[in-house]
Parts: C-alpha cells; sequence; structure tokens
C-alpha cells in the first residue's frame, strides 16, 4: 500500500511540475483563456493512462520489458525537448505581454496553443502510462486492485496538492524571480528526465553502457527511501548513474542553463548566434521552432519600425482597422521606445526599454482615423513622429461601449504599470541588499515613477498605500514606517544603505500585494475622469511643494510620472470627451502640451534637474500651468458622466 | 484698580445691548450649581460679556465672529513676581476692556508729555461682546527641565504635550507657547485692541511668539446660533457641543472637582485649550467634483443635511445604506470619524476660526481652520485626532494639512475684581 502510494507521489509529481509551472505562467501573464490546451492535453493524457491500464488489466496483454522501456526512453525524451522549449517560448511571451498595452490580448497569443496541449499531454501521458504499467503489475502482485488503487489515488492526489502548493508560491511571485526560478528549476527537472529517458533506453538494449556506473549510492539514498523517492519524484534522481545519464545530464544543464541565464537577450542571441552554435543548441532551435512556433511571422498589413538616433522608418503610412503586430528595431545607438499615440497622444500600444540591435514586437487594434508613431531615442520628449491612418468604415460606438473601452484601457495601463512596478522594485531592492547605494540611488526615481503614474488608483488601497508611499511621520500610530521614503530618508539622510535595505522586503512584499489587489480590482470610468485630476493636484500640493522627495529632491521625476498617469487616464477618455465638448478637448490637450513644456525645461540625463536648483520663479511657474491644467481636468468628469 | 462697575458711555450701551440679547434668548444662560450667579449670555447685537465668573468667558460664550489669538513666550529672566504682576496688570486691563472701557477707566490720563494708558483704536466701538481668555502651556510650569517660576509641580497631569499626529506638518514657530491669549469680539478692530494692549502691557517680561486673526466663527456654540460655513463652504459645527447645555459643559468642557488632586487641582472649573492652524488646499478643493467634496465631508453641501434627509439636524446615521446597498456616508469621511459615536463619546466644545493669511509664494490663498476646542481633557482631541490624521484615514486629509498646533490649560474664571487670572495657580 505505501509502495504504492510512493509511486502515484513520484510518478504524479513529475506530471505536475511541469503543468503546473505552465498554468501558474499562464495565470501570471493573465492568459487564463491559454489554460484550456493545458487542461485538454491533461485530459486526454489522463484517459489514455486510465485506458491503457484497464486494458492492461482486464486483457492480460503485455508490453514486452524491451517495449516498456523504448516507450519510456522515446517519451521522455520527446518530453524533454518539449519542455526546453517552454522554458524559452515562456521568457519570449512574457516579453511581448507584457508591453501589450490596449489590454486586446485575444489575438496576441497565436502561437503554442498546440504547443501547450502537446507538453502537458506529453507530461502526463509519460508518467500517466508507466503508472498504469506499475498499477497493472501490483494488481498483478496483490491479486487485489482495491489496494493498489487506494494506494496510487492517495499518492497522486499527495502529488497534485503538492503542484497546488507550487503553483500557490509561483502566482505570488513577481514574473523576473518567477522566470528565473521556474525557468531554472524547469531546466534541472528536465535534466533529470533526459536522464532517465536514456536510462530507458539504455535498459532496452537500444543504447549501450548500462552497467557503466559513473556512481552507485543505492546504499545511502535507496530508491524505496521517502527520500529517495522525493529525489526521484522531482529530479529523476537515480541512485545508480551510468556515465551516459551522467554525461547527459551535465552536458543539458551547463549549456541550457548558461544560455537561460544569458538573460533578457536569450532570443535574439540564439537568433544571431544560431548557424554557428553547435549540435545541442541545433536541437534546441528544432524545439522552439517546431514545438512553439518561433516568433510570429509578419502578415500583410503589420507594421515594422526601424527606430534610429534620428529618425523613426515605418514601412506604411497606411493601414486597414484590425489588429496589427508592430515590430520594432533598435537601428540607432541609444535606447529606445515606440509609441502609437491616437489623438490627443491616446497610447494604443507602446514598447519601452529597447536596447540597440534588439527588435521586439507588440499588438495594437486600431479603429479607423488618424494615429502617429512615435520613437524616442534616450526615451524622453514627445519623439520623432510619423503620421499613420488607419482606413475603414468607422465604428461608431455606444457611451456605454466607449466608456468600457475607456476603461479596459486605462484598467491594462495600470495593470502594467504595476508589473513594471514589481520589476523595477525588485532590481531596487537588489541594489540594497548588494550594498550598492550609488545603484540605488540611481534607480529610485525610474522605480517609483510606475507607482507615482498610478497614484490615484493605487491609493484607493489606503493601507497598503500607506506601506508603500508614506512620508516621515504619516503612518498610523503603532506601526512603523516603511515603504519607498523610509528607504529614501536613510540613503539619502543618514547615509545608511544597510539600514534602507532593512525595509527592502517589506518593499517587496507590499508592492506584490498591490499588484495582487490591482488585479482583481475594478475601475470606474469616474475613476478616470476624477485620477487624472488628482494626480494633478498630487504635483500641486506635493511636488511643487517639494515636499515628497524631501531627501532624494527628486520631486519633478514624480511630477513627470503623475503627468504621464494623468495623461494615460485623460486620454483614455479623451474619444468621449472630443465628441461631447471640442472645445473642453482642445483646452485640456493645449494645458498638458504646456505643462510637459513647462517641465521639460529642467530635463537633465535621463530625469531631472533635483527640486533644490529650481529657483521661485521656477517654482512659481510650474505651479501656474499645474493648476491651468487640473482646472481643465476638473471639468471632464462632468462631462464624461452626464 | 479696575473700576468694574464704573460706568461709562459704552458701557451703558454695551450694558443695554447685552440686556436686550439675553432677552432675545428667554434668559438662557450658561449656569453651575454653584454660589454664583448665572450669567446671561448675549447672542446677538452688540454688547458686553460679563468678565467674572466662576469660568473664563469666551468659552462657553457664544461665539462671536471674530479673533485675535496670541501665544505668549515669558523672556529669559523673567521670574514668578514678574509673572504675577503681569497677570494682575493683565485681568485689570482685561475687565476694563471687556467692559467697553479704555485701559486707565474713565479718568484715564491726557498727559501730553506720556504715551497714553490705552491705544485708543476701540475709542467710539461698540465693546462687540469682547471677552479675553487666557491658557498656560506646558512650558510655562516647565521648560527643558527648568522649573523657571515654582510651578512644576503644580503642572496638571493631563497638561502633557500632544503626540505627533500622522501627517503633521508642523511649523514650531507656529506651535505651542507659554500662555496662550484669545480675544473674541464681533468687531475685529476690538479684538486686535485687545491683544495689542495686553501685549503692550509685557513688554519687557514677555513677546509674542506668534499670533493668528480669524474671521467666520466655523462653530455655533448654542443652540440659537445658525451653523455657520467654513472656508471648505460646508457647514462646520451643527453637532457641536452647545453651552447652554450646563449638564453637558459639566461632563465634557470643564475640569471636575477630583480630576486633579492636590496641588494640581487649581485647575478645577477650568478646561484644555487645544489650538490647531490648519491649512486648506483651497484651489485643489475647488477643482473636486460637488458629489466627491459631500463624499469627504459625509454632508451635503447646500443643506448641511447627512446623506439620505435634508434636513440639516437630521439623524446621523452612519449605518445607513442606499438602495444599491451601499452605505450613504463613506466610513472614511470627515464627519463619521469625529464623531463623538466613533470615538467612545469624546466630545468637545469646538470654538475655531477661518483664517486667511494672505497667498503664499506660490499664489495660493494661505488660508483654512483656525482650530480651537475646549475640553475637560487633552485625551479628548488626541483620541479623536488619532483617529482622524494620516492619509489612510479621513479623506479630507488631501485637503488639508495641520500646520501649528498648541495645548495650554485655562484656568477658572476671575471671581471678583482684586482676583486675578491664573490665581488658583499662585496661590
Amino acid at each position: 500500500m505505501f509502495a504504492n502510494f510512493l509511486i502515484g507521489l513520484r510518478e504524479g509529481l513529475e506530471a505536475t511540475l511541469v503543468v503546473s509551472i505552465l498554468i501558474a505562467y499562464l495565470v501570471q501573464i493573465e492568459r487564463r483563456d491559454r489554460l484550456a490546451p493545458i487542461w485538454i492535453g491533461v485530459g486526454a493524457a489522463v484517459l489514455l493512462s486510465v485506458a491503457f491500464g484497464a486494458i492492461l488489466t482486464f486483457t492480460s496483454s503485455q508490453l514486452t520489458f524491451e517495449q516498456q522501456e523504448i516507450f519510456g526512453g522515446v517519451t521522455s525524451i520527446i518530453a524533454v525537448g518539449f519542455v526546453t522549449g517552454m522554458i524559452f517560448w515562456m521568457r519570449r511571451t512574457a516579453r511581448t505581454m507584457r508591453h501589450d498595452l490596449d489590454g486586446k490580448m485575444a489575438a496576441a497569443l497565436e502561437v503554442g496553443a498546440v504547443a501547450l496541449a502537446v507538453t502537458a499531454f506529453i507530461a502526463v501521458a509519460r508518467e500517466g502510462l508507466e503508472t498504469a504499467l506499475f498499477f497493472w503489475s501490483a494488481a498483478q502482485a496483490s491479486s487485489s486492485t482495491a489496494q493498489p488503487l487506494i494506494g496510487f489515488v492517495l499518492g497522486i492526489g499527495s502529488a497534485v496538492t503538492l503542484g497546488w502548493l507550487l503553483y500557490r508560491r509561483a502566482i505570488s511571485l513577481n514574473l523576473h524571480r518567477f522566470f528565473t526560478w521556474t525557468g531554472a528549476a524547469l531546466i534541472i527537472v528536465a535534466a533529470g528526465v533526459l536522464a532517465y529517458g536514456l536510462h530507458d533506453l539504455q535498459e532496452a538494449g537500444v543504447l549501450p553502457g548500462l552497467n557503466n556506473l559513473a556512481f552507485d549510492v543505492s546504499a545511502q539514498v535507496p530508491a524505496d527511501s521517502w527520500y529517495g523517492t522525493l529525489l526521484k519524484g522531482i529530479f529523476n534522481f537515480s541512485p545508480q548513474t551510468t556515465v551516459l545519464q551522467a554525461v547527459a545530464w551535465t552536458l543539458y544543464v551547463v549549456i541550457v542553463m548558461s544560455l537561460f541565464l544569458r538573460g533578457n537577450g536569450v532570443i535574439a542571441w540564439l537568433r544571431r548566434r544560431l548557424p554557428q552554435a553547435g549540435t545541442a543548441a541545433a536541437v534546441l532551435l528544432v524545439f522552439i521552432a517546431g514545438g512553439c512556433g518561433g516568433k510570429a511571422a509578419l502578415g500583410e498589413g503589420d507594421i515594422t519600425v526601424s527606430a534610429k538616433d534620428d529618425g523613426c522608418e515605418v514601412n506604411t503610412d497606411e493601414v486597414a482597422a484590425g489588429t496589427h503586430t508592430v515590430r520594432v528595431t533598435n537601428d540607432g545607438s541609444k535606447t529606445t521606445e515606440v509609441y502609437v499615440y491616437a489623438v490627443g497622444d491616446r497610447i494604443m500600444g507602446e514598447v519601452e526599454n529597447v536596447t540597440p540591435a534588439i527588435t521586439r514586437d507588440f499588438k495594437v487594434t486600431l479603429t479607423p482615423g488618424k494615429y502617429e508613431i512615435a520613437c524616442k531615442p534616450g526615451m524622453t520628449g514627445k519623439g520623432i513622429r510619423e503620421p499613420l491612418t488607419v482606413t475603414g468604415t468607422p465604428v461608431k460606438l455606444s457611451t456605454n461601449a466607449q466608456l468600457r473601452e475607456a476603461v479596459n484601457g486605462y484598467r491594462a495601463y495600470v495593470l502594467e504599470q504595476a508589473e513594471e512596478l514589481q520589476e523595477h522594485t525588485t532590481e531596487f531592492t537588489d541594489a540594497l541588499r548588494a550594498g550598492d547605494a550609488a545603484k540605488a540611488k540611481a534607480l529610485y526615481a525610474p522605480t517609483r515613477k510606475y507607482y507615482e503614474r498610478i497614484e490615484p488608483i493605487a491609493e484607493t488601497f489606503s493601507e497598503l498605500d500607506v506601506k508603500i508611499d508614506i512620508r516621515e511621520g504619516g503612518n498610523p500610530k503603532g506601526t512603523e514606517w516603511t515603504g519607498f521614503h523610509r528607504i529614501e530618508k536613510e540613503l539619502w539622510q543618514n547615509n545608511d544603505v544597510a539600514a534602507a535595505a532593512k525595509f527592502a522586503d517589506r518593499l517587496d512584499a507590499d508592492v506584490a500585494t498591490l499588484r495582487k489587489t490591482l488585479k482583481t480590482t475594478k475601475v470606474e470610468p469616474e475613476q478616470l475622469a476624477n485620477g487624472a485630476r488628482q494626480l494633478m493636484d498630487e504635483v500641486a500640493t506635493g511636488k511643487i511643494t517639494g515636499e515628497e522627495e524631501r531627501y532624494s529632491r527628486t520631486d519633478l521625476d514624480d511630477f513627470q510620472a503623475n503627468l504621464e498617469g494623468a495623461k494615460a487616464a485623460y486620454t483614455s477618455l479623451r474619444p468621449i470627451v472630443a465628441e461631447r465638448n471640442r472645445e473642453l478637448a482642445t483646452r485640456v490637450d493645449q494645458r498638458f502640451d504646456r505643462t510637459e513644456a513647462a517641465l521639460a525645461k529642467h530635463a537633465s540625463g535621463d530625469g531631472f534637474i533635483t527640486y533644490d536648483q529650481l529657483t521661485k520663479a521656477d517654482i512659481r511657474a510650474l505651479a501656474s500651468v499645474v493648476d491651468g491644467l487640473s482646472e481643465s481636468l476638473s471639468r471632464v468628469s462632468g462631462v464624461v458622466l452626464q | 484698580m479696575t473700576q468694574a462697575h464704573g460706568i461709562s458711555r459704552r458701557a451703558l450701551l454695551g450694558a443695554a445691548g447685552g440686556a436686550a440679547a439675553a432677552g432675545l434668548v428667554g434668559g438662557v444662560g450658561i449656569g453651575r450649581a454653584s454660589a454664583d450667579e448665572p450669567a446671561p449670555i448675549p447672542t446677538v447685537g452688540g454688547g458686553t460679556v460679563p468678565f467674572y465668573g466662576a469660568h473664563q468667558a469666551g468659552i462657553g460664550t457664544a461665539a462671536q465672529d471674530r479673533l485675535h489669538f496670541a501665544a505668549i513666550d515669558l523672556l529669559p529672566g523673567a521670574n514668578r513676581a514678574d509673572l504675577i504682576d503681569l497677570l494682575r496688570q493683565w485681568t485689570d486691563a482685561a475687565a476694563e476692556m471687556t467692559a467697553g472701557d479704555v485701559i486707565g477707566g474713565p479718568g484715564e490720563s491726557q498727559d501730553l508729555d506720556a504715551p497714553p494708558s490705552d491705544t485708543g483704536e476701540a475709542r467710539g466701538l461698540d465693546p462687540a461682546k469682547l471677552t479675553m481668555t487666557i491658557g498656560f502651556g506646558p512650558t510655562l510650569f516647565e521648560r527643558a527641565g527648568t522649573d523657571r517660576f515654582g510651578l512644576a509641580r503644580r503642572q496638571p497631569k493631563a497638561l502633557q504635550p500632544l503626540p505627533a499626529f500622522a501627517d503633521d506638518e508642523l511649523d514650531p514657530d507656529r506651535s505651542d507657547g507659554d500662555i496662550a491669549i484669545q480675544a473674541c469680539a464681533d468687531d475685529p478692530q476690538v479684538a486686535v485692541h485687545a491683544v495689542r494692549n495686553l501685549v503692550r502691557l509685557a513688554h519687557g517680561i514677555a513677546n509674542v511668539r506668534y499670533s493668528q486673526l480669524g474671521f467666520g466663527r466655523t462653530s455655533s456654540t448654542t443652540s440659537a446660533q445658525v451653523t455657520p460655513r467654513n472656508m471648505l463652504g460646508f457647514k462646520d459645527g451643527t453637532n457641536n457641543l452647545r453651552s447652554d447645555d450646563a449638564a453637558a459643559m459639566d461632563k465634557h468642557v470643564w475640569v471636575q472637582p477630583g480630576d486633579e488632586q492636590g496641588a494640581r487641582a487649581w485647575i478645577t472649573g477650568g478646561s484644555y485649550l487645544v489650538a490647531r492652524r490648519i491649512r486648506m488646499h483651497i484651489e485643489t478643493w475647488d477643482r473636486d467634483p460637488l458629489g466627491d467634496q459631500e463624499t469627504v465631508i459625509g454632508r451635503q453641501k447646500l443643506s448641511g443635511a447627512p446623506f439620505g434627509s435634508d434636513d440639516e439636524f437630521g439623524e446621523l446615521d452612519f449605518t445607513k445604506k442606499g438602495a444599491d446597498g451601499e452605505l450613504l456616508t463613506d466610513p472614511r469621511a470627515h464627519v463619521p470619524l469625529a464623531h463623538p459615536t466613533n470615538n467612545g463619546g469624546a466630545t468637545m466644545l469646538r470654538r475655531g476660526y477661518s483664517f486667511v493669511d494672505g497667498s503664499d509664494e506660490l499664489g495660493r490663498l494661505d488660508a483654512g481652520l483656525f482650530f480651537l476646542s475646549y475640553q475637560r481633557h487633552p485625551q479628548t482631541f488626541i483620541t479623536v485626532q488619532q483617529h482622524l490624521g494620516g492619509k489612510q484615514n479621513d479623506l479630507l486629509n488631501e485637503y488639508i494639512q495641520h500646520v501649528g498646533s498648541g495645548l495650554w490649560a485655562v484656568p477658572p474664571g476671575v471671581r471678583r475684581a482684586g482676583d486675578y487670572w491664573g490665581q488658583t495657580l499662585f496661590a
């Protein structure tokens, strides 16, 4: 009974690990709609296994030992291929998904559906068929089917529970860590499966060297002990490992892990280097291209942008209404970003942080009308702009549909910012933990901008806001002052990076909670209308007065982020405003322009001069444009909600 | 010595006005079960408010329209005798001014070779219900461990500096002070005259730490007064404690026998004054939609009525839900958070004034509420403010900021001519 339980646990774990990571991944990138292929694959594999078990049990037909081993070995190696492809596919998809701003992601994942189903199917079928075999032999031995069945079911149940726990843990991780850890873990698991598959083939006599052992620790780690079972279940560790297994395991881990850890540019690197790479890498390419479809081929009407330091070359100035892929290649020397703007700089889609020589895709769904494509070398300013006309018959949306579109667009923006916040926060807190004060100081304002952009929404969760963004003396009685401003004080005022680092983990956790909370938060149209104004009022009462960043003096960076956030909220509503009160729309546009221009005067490097470098006249000038903008924004909610 | 019962032309006018006013409210007065006669409370028009009594005037008195408030620091070198002498001079001057007299009385010297004893700008004006109220701050009893006036052992246990509240942005130059003077009148010139003359008398012994002008009383303190509006445009003080409810005043405002023991019992019959200079972000408030303004405050702007009612004095039921099942009043709105029912019954007498001190360097109105409250124990204020303060609490905090603060022990009233302010403290 216990042996059966362990077998069920071990076999179940192997399958559950892969499936739960796939599911966690899809949930992370908010592609729950893609869960179906996984479940289809899992379901098919379970059915097949049960059917197989039933046939074995009730027909007494029998596979030869060699046949079993060849079957197990081949399916294992195929599974390794799929899992490896999946690791890189996840990473690549994550990159494009993160920048798919407009919230219309339905068309964004045209690759991978079949691959997902097949991967899930193979992961489960491999173990399922094996389990069926084991079950059958156990039933033979005990001359009862009930006892072994209970053991197997309990074991598989435990495995699924463990998988579920892993899934829970995985979805609370941020994407950066999620990929690093699950990717690395998957590589280790896959290496074990590879070694195991090779061993099966050695047992079947297809491959030589079955008795040429690299090591034998079966005395120390008995295969039927609980830890032996766990090691086997998780890593496919075999106490008796052949030389071939050890070499294959090591080669696989070294090659794939190093490719994986090359970080963000891994796919681009692969694409450029593969022709010269060795056999192992060629095999990977086959998996990536075959298993996952590779980078989607551009279709007709898709847009390519060559972003240069002094130009923004677009392959077309006219496309039909619908969803298009925009492929951006940075052919310049500065890190760039590319936007598709509707009238009033409403962001339809964007990709940020494109480093030189890198190509990135994003999707836009465009209705007929006039648009602009803007390249922003150095990621500042209004950018180099090219017109884009979208043809087709304009669709008249109902007010509700317009509002829904505005809310969805803005909600996607908020989630995007929250995700960026989490990633940048990790980078920032890593610098703190590493004791790198200079790096932490440099990352402080660029990290906070993602918070400042969505402040009115984030502030609705006042308890979290207090933990993340409260200024000195603002924390409730009996609580510790934490968050960005605490770290700011330790870094700038006390010059104590070690003291600042004490708040790093808390900040990570609070930001993670915020993001998780935002995912389930409904956004109302009035929050958009008032959110834009509130952001400018934040500027008026906190940034213009230099109260917000009293130690780092990066108030103008916050100002810029508040302004961007206000614009994102406002431009989501702009089509409605323009339709109902063109004069107001024009006035708000104009005041955004004026405010941006007034602030741009103080730009310096990638950010802004510090607050203490502003003269009284500068501050007064900024205050006047902010008051003007905020005043015009205060008229928006009345127009939109009438 | 003050001619407390001296007759001047203005005193006559004032007395007549006071009598008329008392008649209007049907003789409702603030009374205590003591040997002292209940004093009538003038509520409308000019006239005088009696200076002498069991309690200082200017607390239970129906709130006048204007305020001049000053915080005074004793100078280095001033000793106990100087302090007592100053309080005696102040008491005499205050008795004369509140009675509508000039300082020095009708027989004020007209010696051309000496400055006049009264500065003179209130001559010919109605007394305008002038009241003068003083309080002693914690620093008077002990400052930085120094007992300057031999008063340390007499510091009431309740008189401890206020704790820091979330999001306070206090300016030390606009906070605290050894002695507080509150002058209230219906004529700003009368109030300013009163403070100016006390400060003048103090020269060489004490000087002004800061002072504050206020207008447009923001609270009604008796049932007969119409609820005024504050700078946010909302009615303020609808639910204030009414000073004509003597039992409530004893319960919530006046320090009762037994509250402090032995040497500290001098405060019995007095009260504690909290002042908070609350800057309002007027410009951003003015851009806030009406619905949000009402949500933030927790009452309707036009009528002052609670949600779900059209009567300003309608029942405040913060649990009332609308047709959609949502609470009508946001639990983080100002009114529910400050309400006694949500603060363990903490009730105080609010007596604040609006202020506008011109505009700041960004061209924004330097305006807000000079919050004044009287309570039997400072803990009342502390409880409420801890509930309100901080970004995560009162929604109104987005539009206001506390920039000044002070706490003073207000001695009981001067009972008769010849006594002086705070006499029980020095007895």
